[in-house]
């Protein structure tokens, strides 16, 4: 097995977290 | 008229009720398998591809059209997009536009629900069959137990009109004290069990054989096959980002018309996107794949729509715990279904108080009413037939439920690259916390946006006309004629909401800008 997809999954996964955390993060700071 | 309209009483429940309406069935039921039979991680570059080019531009173009049209009291997307068209051509071309954009959306909105109501149902007594363990006894096939569930009137009959009735029970209470109150109980809900789940799929172990892991179900559904990235797969891909993001269907544009004047659209239209995504790509890919692959190998993997109903809770039965899995599994379902069907459901409520001046509470009664009339053929057809071909749902999926969106999102994708242009631009900027650039608004929203929707839908035409759609007698009815009456009455009934739809949008675009229609001027502006 040679884990190609499970690199190819962290990548997209870190992609959306990355993007949850800055567009949640920026609301935030933008409804205070 | 403007001032009476309702607002979102927060910006996380604004955020929350937009990502519930995006998170549907779609995320957990259709993700899985689409990546699973298009190519694994090679599905995911038109994926990506779709929803750079085609999702999110038109997810801020239908928060623009929807808080624009709130602006001047509308709800629906036929003032809405005649706001906008106006601006480019005349006052009568837009009007039409207008119609045939409300005349989709009122199609979607009755239709679409009409069976998405009816799966509801189906997850909510899934739920209790797996808590009450219904299908858990060693002797019961869950693939004739599904059947047997839709060929029975009392079980369908119950969780339907309880799906139903909780949804018009919340858009009653109004957007605040109903839609947004749910949103924020349901969605950090959906979200628990989604973590729940993925820690249960993960600790899995072994179960069945050493080679059959969820990590290696995971690493075998993800690495990518690229001989099978092809055209069929690119718009599986695009169809997936339309239905995955309910866009296409007025409904994320219904919720942007409860939004004040200079309420952010672009980094919440951004946000509501992101968490869209979360809950499709790390949930809703990590449970029912690596679950299946783990219970029965590649074999779990083509299991295709069954995944849900047949093969998991065959699954649950021999799973620790299965019960409770299966149980939040179906909850999961059932939630991201809700939080859906109730902007369907709102969009028609919007519709009334717009059109007959009805308050929320009597709209609510006369959609209910609606659906239980349109709802109906949906689960008749199996009960009376005694198959399992579900021919009336199918059809009217495949046409209102996956091909119309996409002239839908043409049209929106025209009206504000092209026919709106400057304006457009200018409003989706005015009070966002992020800004749309105008490199991006040419590159993409005045280009990639209406080409790639334009290509998707010539694509989408060669298929449907290949796979034998268009024929009078469709291709996946031919060896079963007794389907066939079913089969014509979802096109009668399509077509007589359609008519509704179109004489609906234009009268109340002419009502009230009647004045406009005959001057050919810009006469109502805020």
């Amino acid at each position: 097995m040679s884990g190609l997809g499970l690199g190819f999954m962290l990548v997209f996964w870190a992609a959306i977290i990355c993007a949850c955390g800055v567009t949640l993060a920026s609301l935030v700071k933008h409804s205070k | 008229m403007a001032e009476q309209r309702e607002n979102w009483g927060s910006k996380i429940g604004l955020v929350l009720a937009m990502a519930g309406n995006a998170i549907g069935l779609g995320n957990f039921w259709r993700f899985p398998y689409q990546i699973g039979k298009f190519g694994g991680g090679a599905f995911m570059v038109p994926y990506l591809f779709a929803l750079i080019a085609m999702g999110i531009p038109l997810m801020i173009s239908e928060w623009n059209l929807g808080r624009e049209g709130g602006k001047y009291g509308h709800g629906t997307l036929g003032p809405m997009i005649y706001l906008q068209a106006r601006e480019g051509v005349s006052p009568k071309t837009a009007a039409i536009l207008g119609g045939l954009a409300g005349m989709l959306a009122f199609g979607v909105t009755i239709l679409v629900n009409s069976y998405y109501i009816h799966i509801i149902g189906w997850t909510l007594g899934y739920a209790y069959e797996s808590i009450t363990g219904g299908y858990m006894a060693e002797s019961v096939n869950t693939g004739e137990f599904f059947v047997n569930y839709i060929q029975d009137p009392v079980r369908v009959f119950i969780f339907w009109l309880l799906a139903l009735g909780s949804l018009g029970y919340a858009v009653m209470k109004g957007i605040q004290k109903g839609i947004e109150a749910w949103a924020k109980f349901m969605m950090p809900v959906l979200y628990i069990c989604g973590f729940i789940l993925i820690i249960r799929t993960l600790t899995l172990g072994a179960p069945v054989q050493p080679d059959w892991t969820p990590i290696k179900g995971l690493n075998f559904i993800w690495t990518p096959r690229w001989e099978q990235l092809n055209w069929t797969a690119a718009i599986a891909a695009a169809g997936q980002i339309f239905f995955t993001l309910s866009i296409g269907m007025g409904i994320i544009c219904n919720y942007a018309s409860y939004l004040k004047p200079d309420d952010d659209i672009v980094l919440s239209g951004v946000t509501t996107v992101s968490l869209n995504e979360f809950a499709e790509v790390i949930l809703g890919g990590t449970i029912a794949i690596p679950i299946a692959y783990t219970f029965m190998g590649e074999k779990g993997l083509a299991s295709g729509v069954g995944l849900s109903f047949i093969s998991l809770p065959n699954i649950f039965k021999s799973m620790g715990g299965g019960q409770i899995f299966g149980a939040c599994w179906f909850l999961l379902l059932f939630f991201a279904g809700f939080t859906s069907a109730i902007a369907m459901y709102n969009y028609l409520v919007a519709l009334l108080e717009e059109e007959a001046g009805l308050v929320r509470k009597k709209a609510s009664v006369v959609v209910f009413a609606l659906y239980i009339l349109v709802g109906l053929p949906v689960c008749l057809e199996p009960i009376l037939t005694k198959t399992d071909a579900l021919a009336y749902f199918t059809e009217i999926d495949n046409w209102i439920g996956s091909y119309l969106l996409v002239v839908l999102g043409l049209i929106e994708a025209v009206v504000i690259g092209w026919l709106s242009k400057g304006k457009a631009f200018d409003e989706m900027n005015r009070g966002s916390y992020w800004k749309v650039p105008r490199w991006f608004f040419k590159v993409f929203m005045q280009f990639l946006t209406p080409l790639s929707t334009l290509i998707f839908l010539v694509f989408s035409t060669r298929d449907y006309f290949n796979a034998g759609y268009f024929k009078l007698v469709p291709s996946f009815v031919e060896k079963t004629p007794q389907l066939v009456p079913w089969v014509n009455a979802a096109r009668l009934v399509i077509l007589v909401v359609f008519v509704i739809g179109f004489t609906q949008a234009y009268r109340t675009i002419k009502k009230k800008y009647g004045q406009e229609l005959t001057t050919g001027k810009t006469v109502v502006r805020m």
